[in-house]
């Protein structure tokens, strides 16, 4: 996975489409962090994030 | 008065303005990479749900969803024409789950959905989001045998799901013929009738 806006809007597409609960605030909060690095050309921070919101999003 | 009049109407006017260039202009991007504003999506849910709410208030749900006669053909149903997009126990996303928007949700996760709301989606799609009618092409049987397994899948394991679609009594393609074979002779036609029918 790479920090780029495609894959951004892959992974919020995906948390559109959970439902309410802890799991979605939680991957809607890591993917803020995931953007918020992207802007601050963090990648690798991006990257972990973006991680941490797939997981939520799985779980 | 008559400049309250003209206020309203120079409003009036640059509402209706504003709208065109907005839906004229191509700005609203619909790709189905990108997803909509949060708003967006919200109102688009909104407008979903209180729909399919409505719509599904006045149907009358078989009171046999729980027979498992019902849960293991709905089953083998759904392996063929929904676990694609909707995904199952055990199943990896596949290509297509991964490409639409909004996203086919993923049903063994369950849902707040009654029923009766299930089977109308089931029965009459949803419009620009990839999901078909399938009453269009299936009876109403079909669709509540469907409906009877969605009530089971969140609880099943990989290995129950897999169990259930194997032990489903006929294949997709068993089930359509059977059921073409019944609404044939429910209309007292013959084969031939079919054929010549326009």
């Amino acid at each position: 996975m790479r920090c780029t806006q495609v894959s951004i809007d892959t992974i919020r597409a995906d948390i559109q489409a959970m439902k309410d609960g802890e799991a979605k605030r939680t991957a809607t909060k890591e993917m803020k962090m995931a953007e918020g690095m992207m802007v601050s050309k963090d990648r690798e921070g991006c990257v972990a994030h973006m991680h941490n919101a797939m997981e939520a999003i799985e779980e | 008065m008559r400049i309250w009049l003209l206020a309203a109407l120079g409003t009036l006017l640059a509402i209706v303005a504003f709208v065109s260039v907005g839906l004229y202009g191509g700005f609203y991007n619909v790709a189905a990479n990108i997803p909509h504003t949060a708003w967006v999506y919200s109102l688009l849910q909104t407008v979903r749900d209180r729909s399919i709410a409505v719509r599904a208030a006045d149907i009358v749900v078989p009171n046999d969803l729980s027979d498992p006669k019902r849960i293991v053909s709905g089953a083998g149903q759904y392996a063929e024409m929904c676990s694609n997009c909707h995904l199952a126990p055990g199943k990896k996303r596949t290509e297509i789950s991964r490409g639409l928007y909004p996203r086919a949700p993923a049903l063994r996760r369950g849902s707040r959905s009654t029923p009766a709301e299930d089977f109308w989606v089931v029965k009459n799609g949803i419009k620009m989001t990839g999901m078909p009618a399938w009453g269009v092409t299936h009876d109403d049987k079909i669709l509540w045998d469907m409906v009877a397994f969605l009530r089971k899948l969140p609880e099943l394991t990989a290995d129950q799901y897999r169990a259930l679609v194997e032990n489903s009594p006929k294949t997709h393609h068993e089930t359509m013929q059977e059921s073409s074979t019944h609404n044939r002779d429910s209309a007292n036609l013959s084969p031939g009738d079919l054929r010549s029918s326009p």
